[in-house]
């Protein structure tokens, strides 16, 4: 079984992200792989350990972006493709999903199993628009998938009432929930070999991807800016005796929150 | 009724003394200030208690050192740490478990002898084993001639250990706080004020502060913060980096450390292995952590220990470390200014040294004369050419 896990780098959500005069601050950000997308390399992982194969990481991405693949590598990931790539901020899911398209074209695999969604923009459009390009069959958000063979897979997704229980036909593309498992953590040995492990390294033109295909110009949509989201307002806090605090919140929910009116 | 283990509190426009930095050293420096009667004190930080060091580092404590001066202060500060959790009423989980530094060469192994000389002559306990009486106590360590640097003996220091780096910076601060001693967490210190050579108070991000006394104790910021009186001592701050893995049964009893292979770990009570490297070769304020320290960690401590090759990393993370030429602290009465004092230096190294830091400290500004264990630190020494070296004692593995 051959898989292909498309991976994105995105900044560390865990950290603090600010955001001034209509962009991200760069400053103290750190990069990790998006959640969802190891994920699907966790599943990947599993798969290949089941019935054989090799899982092969791939990202678009500028220089920095080779420590994630060395991370997922590390994870156990066989090999990695480095797509080198700049214009990361004027690029959207639709040049993405072409780009991929294009490393993709005339390579052997039976699986592309990625994230439902990316974690910095959540747009969750690339893997759909890639399966349409590809001219595969597409399963998005599953929660678990059974039955694994050359030929098919057995996938499941949640609703509200019930489980959804489809069949695919590979090769195909397949988006996960991160509710689908617990990704790995890198062993010692992992990280060491990682260093080993064949990452190529590929120019955009060499894969016949123009200009007008990439950045904003391959682009069907543009982030004008970004706005800070609305700070909470500070909360109250009481300090003291219990009867005398409990009584002063009650106070003020009922004459400042008008939520005991 | 929860009690706090600080209060907040409003900020005064005055204080007898103001410490700069909420990490160990600091509170410490408070605690003892207060046990000596003086407590209308103030520790500012800019961010929350052990944003620094303090709250990053691998918490191993020694006193194995190799100068007399170093041997001395560092042995102290083991002794006021093992009466500490009885002291603060706080159980600070002190695990004396023994410190192995490895010897790789002979030159190594001989290096190991002047301090395990030095060592008893003060009665440090510590001595030399060889690979075979190694084995025995650390039975996964591969002393086979097959890594690339085979162990050729250690020194080994019994009272070494490691301690709940957290635990100590809370207990010094709930012991401050009891005693009267203001603790403000997110006000930074952005200029400290000199009339006449003489320091008068500070201006903070929530206002200014006039004080008596000054002492900068901020470690891995001593550079920015005494930029702010125009006073240049000779602190390099460099990134450190460690890691943690997840919890496994108990199977390493002993603190290891190999100065050639540039990594050192221990494992905690919970479990998990605390790992780490030597300081990023770079000069740099940048807490970020890196996939080449996972890299080499690895690949080094495989060397050494074949069996953790499945240890899983949990996390990995970075802090400040403000070196100096000698690998000494400076704590030290600024001459040029009165009224402030820096207390900085602590490198790799300085967690161990936080009570006997705190306790010096708080004599030499309660009584305004340096104790003599902390004489051998003042700043001067760099222009009288008195080294106080530690280089080879305090690198790696702190
Ligand atoms: C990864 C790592 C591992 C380590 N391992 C060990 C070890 O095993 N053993 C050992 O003995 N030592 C070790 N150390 C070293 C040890 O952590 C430090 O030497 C020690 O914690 C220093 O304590 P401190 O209180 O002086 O400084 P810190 O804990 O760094 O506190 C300084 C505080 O000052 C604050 N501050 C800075 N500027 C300002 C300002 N302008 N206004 C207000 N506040 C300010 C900072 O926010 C910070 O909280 C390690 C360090 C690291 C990074």
């Amino acid at each position: 079984m051959e898989i292909i896990v498309p991976i994105k780098q995105v900044p560390d959500v865990a950290l603090n992200i600010k955001v001034k005069d209509g962009a991200v601050v760069e400053e103290g950000l750190s990069y990790v792989i998006s959640s969802w997308d190891e994920t699907a390399l966790e599943a990947a992982l599993q798969i290949t350990e089941d019935v054989g194969g090799e899982v092969t990481l791939l990202t678009i991405g500028p220089e920095k972006a080779a420590e994630s693949l060395r991370k997922g590598l590390a994870m156990g990931a066989h090999k990695a493709i480095h797509v080198k790539y700049n214009e990361a901020k004027q690029t959207d899911s639709f040049a993405y999903a072409k780009i991929l398209q294009k490393v993709l074209e005339g390579r052997e695999y039976d699986l592309i199993l990625t994230g439902k969604q990316a974690q910095d923009t959540d747009a969750g459009l690339t893997a759909s628009m890639l399966a349409e390009f590809l001219g595969l069959p597409q399963v998005t958000n599953i929660i678990r998938f059974s039955d694994v063979s050359e030929q098919s897979i057995t996938l499941y997704r949640k609703g509200d009432h019930a489980t959804e229980v489809l069949e695919m036909e590979l090769p195909g593309v397949v988006t996960v929930n991160d509710s689908l498992n617990e990704p790995r953590l890198a062993s010692m040995r992992g990280i060491m070999m990682a260093k080993k492990k064949p990452l190529e390294e590929i120019e955009l033109d060499a894969i016949g991807v123009s200009v007008e295909m990439s950045g904003a110009q391959g682009s069907m949509t543009e982030v004008l800016q970004y706005d800070k989201p609305e700070s909470r307002k500070e909360g109250k806090s009481f300090e003291g005796d219990e009867t005398e605090t409990v009584k002063q919140a009650m106070e003020l929910l009922v004459s400042e929150a008008k939520f005991l009116a | 009724m929860t009690q706090r283990m600080w209060k907040n509190h409003e900020l005064k426009k005055n204080y007898d003394v103001v410490i700069i930095g909420g990490g160990a050293h600091g509170l410490a420096t408070a605690y003892y200030l207060a046990q000596l009667g003086i407590t209308n004190v103030a520790v500012l930080e800019q961010k929350y208690l052990g944003y620094g060091g303090s709250g990053r580092n691998t918490a191993i404590l020694r006193s194995n050192y190799r100068t007399e001066e170093g041997i001395k202060f560092y042995d102290q500060s083991l002794g006021l740490y093992e009466d500490l959790a009885g002291e603060l009423d706080f159980n600070l989980m002190f695990s004396r478990q023994g410190h192995f530094t490895l010897g790789h060469s002979t030159a190594a192994v001989s290096g190991l002898v002047t301090r395990a000389e030095n060592n008893k002559a003060l009665n440090v306990d510590s001595y030399i084993l060889d690979p075979q009486e190694i084995k025995k106590m650390l039975p996964e360590i591969d002393i086979t001639d097959h890594p690339r640097f085979p162990v050729h003996g250690a020194l080994y220091h019994p009272p070494g250990g490691i301690i709940r780096h957290d635990a100590v910076v809370w207990a010094y601060a709930r012991g401050a706080d009891r005693k009267g001693v203001q603790i403000h967490q997110l006000t930074e210190v952005q200029d400290i004020i000199v009339d006449n050579g003489k320091a008068t108070g500070v201006v903070t991000n929530r206002g200014t502060v006039s004080c008596n006394t000054v002492i900068s104790v901020v470690a891995g910021w001593s550079s920015e913060v005494c930029k702010k009186v125009n006073v240049k001592l000779p602190f390099v701050t460099h990134p450190l980096q460690a890691l943690v893995t997840q919890s496994y049964k108990p199977w390493l009893n002993h603190v290891v450390v190999s100065g050639t292979l540039h990594i050192y770990l221990s494992q905690t009570d919970r479990g998990e292995l605390v790992c780490g490297n030597g300081i990023d070769t770079y000069p740099h304020y940048g807490m970020r952590s890196t996939l080449g320290f996972l890299e080499s960690y690895a690949a080094h401590v495989l060397e050494l220990f074949p069996v953790l090759h499945n240890v899983a990393v949990q996390r990995q993370w970075a802090g400040l470390c403000d070196m100096t030429p000698d690998y000494s602290p400076i704590i030290s009465p600024i001459d040029e200014i009165n009224g402030f004092y820096v207390n900085g230096g602590w490198g790799t190294y300085g967690f161990k040294a936080a009570p006997a830091s705190g306790y010096n400290t708080a004599q030499m500004v309660a009584n305004g004369k340096t104790p003599e264990m902390i004489e051998p630190f003042r700043y001067n020494r760099f222009a009288e050419n008195r080294l106080v070296g530690e280089k080879a004692a305090a690198s790696v593995g702190s």
